[in-house]
């Protein structure tokens, strides 16, 4: 298993991707910082802290 | 039915809760900011149209298994936010343990049929068993991919795929709808695994995986793939705290395919989970729906701000799974 070399090979391979899933994956690679901000969300299997504030303990 | 309270006052009754006042207290502070994964056993009992008080001992069982993995990762993790910082690493284990025995003792003080109640016990059991091994392995840095994936098999996944499972054991579901629902779970755990790594390395300042040099899935791909900024990369990856590193770091696991590459692995396992989901005969397979939905909206709010559609973007992801 190397998906991760064989996934940017296919990313990288240019004209071949027309009009494919891995042409809108490789459109990713040209967003800015702030466009791929649309990624963030509060998914996380720990999402409580992230609710209670700064300076409040994980649990307490 | 509010889960949250009646998960509280289901285990508050408990011996050991009455006589713990921290535990008492941590589990009261924590409900209160009603967590999201405690309505995973609901929401199985609601897809199989069962009374969803049948959910509430699985609820618990899945609050103090949370609970106690919680304590301990933080000690592992070093987290400023740690239970540990305020009583000491002794204190919190203990905790963590007595929260792991009250997830045992939640579900064997279920009204179920004890063959129900065995299996149930069995599940949450081998999560545990499944989770801590995950954990040690966590703690020795995935060096390549096969060892991150055998972590989030081991780490993340049977915590949802264990939580989904409680439920629908506890809702008498048939055998078969209860290991879709499991895989389901498990999928569901694994997004939620790739979207933690990406918040936690796309966010400013820099978080522990950056400082600690732990390998966060879009890190490890911009660490052992080759492409152009990988030598940039590996120099600020060194000392992610100097001058605009980070900035500079972030930028390049977007233009190297990193979070191309997590955005890949979240639709693949979306495809998976709706396909199993299509094959699983539920009574209400909408809030199950809109469970896999709700993970993998990010990634078509992402696709939107590229003028792509979530159904151009379905239609040509389709048949992932069999590549």
């Amino acid at each position: 298993m190397n998906t991760m070399k064989s996934f940017y090979a296919s990313i990288s391979s240019g004209s071949q991707l027309k009009g494919s899933y891995l042409e809108a994956l490789s459109e990713i690679t040209s967003l800015s910082y702030r466009q791929a901000q649309a990624l963030q969300s509060d998914l996380t299997w720990q999402n409580w802290s992230q609710q209670n504030s700064e300076t409040a303990t994980r649990v307490a | 039915m509010d889960i949250y309270q009646s998960t509280v006052d289901y285990l508050l009754p408990f011996p050991i809760f009455s006589s713990w006042q921290e535990m008492r207290t941590i589990l009261q502070r924590i409900a209160s900011t009603q967590p999201r994964d405690w309505r995973l056993p609901l929401i199985a009992c609601q897809a199989l149209e069962e009374p969803a008080e049948k959910a509430i001992p699985a609820s618990a069982a899945l609050a103090c298994a949370q609970i106690s993995i919680i304590l301990v990762d933080d000690m592992l993790d070093d987290d400023p936010r740690g239970e540990y910082r305020r009583i000491g690493s002794g204190r919190a284990s203990n905790l963590a343990l007595a929260f792991q025995s009250a997830g045992l003792e939640a579900l064997s003080r279920s009204t179920a049929s004890s063959s129900v109640r065995l299996e149930a016990l069995n599940s949450l059991n081998k999560m545990m068993l499944t989770t801590a091994h995950g954990q040690e392995l966590d703690i020795q840095n995935p060096a390549d991919e096969i060892s991150y994936w055998h972590i989030v098999e081991n780490k993340s996944a049977p915590f949802f795929g264990c939580a989904i499972q409680l439920g629908a054991l506890l809702a008498e579901a048939r055998a078969d709808v209860t290991k879709n629902l499991e895989q389901i779970g498990q999928l569901y755990g694994e997004m939620i695994q790739i979207h933690d790594d990406l918040n936690d390395t796309m966010a400013v300042p820099a978080n522990p995986d950056w400082l600690q040099k732990r390998n966060a899935l879009p890190i490890l791909f911009a660490l052992t793939v080759e492409h152009p900024d990988r030598a940039r990369f590996i120099e600020l990856h060194e000392d992610i705290s100097i001058g605009n590193a980070l900035q500079e770091a972030q930028e390049i696991l977007i233009r190297c395919g990193a979070v191309s590459y997590c955005v890949d692995q979240l639709i693949r396992r979306h495809q998976m989970a709706q396909e199993i989901l299509n094959n699983t005969p539920l009574a209400n397979k909408d809030i199950v729906d809109s469970l896999i939905e709700a993970v993998i909206a990010p990634v078509w709010k992402l696709f939107e701000t590229l003028g792509i559609s979530p159904n151009d973007l379905s239609t040509v992801a389709s048949g992932l799974s069999q590549q």
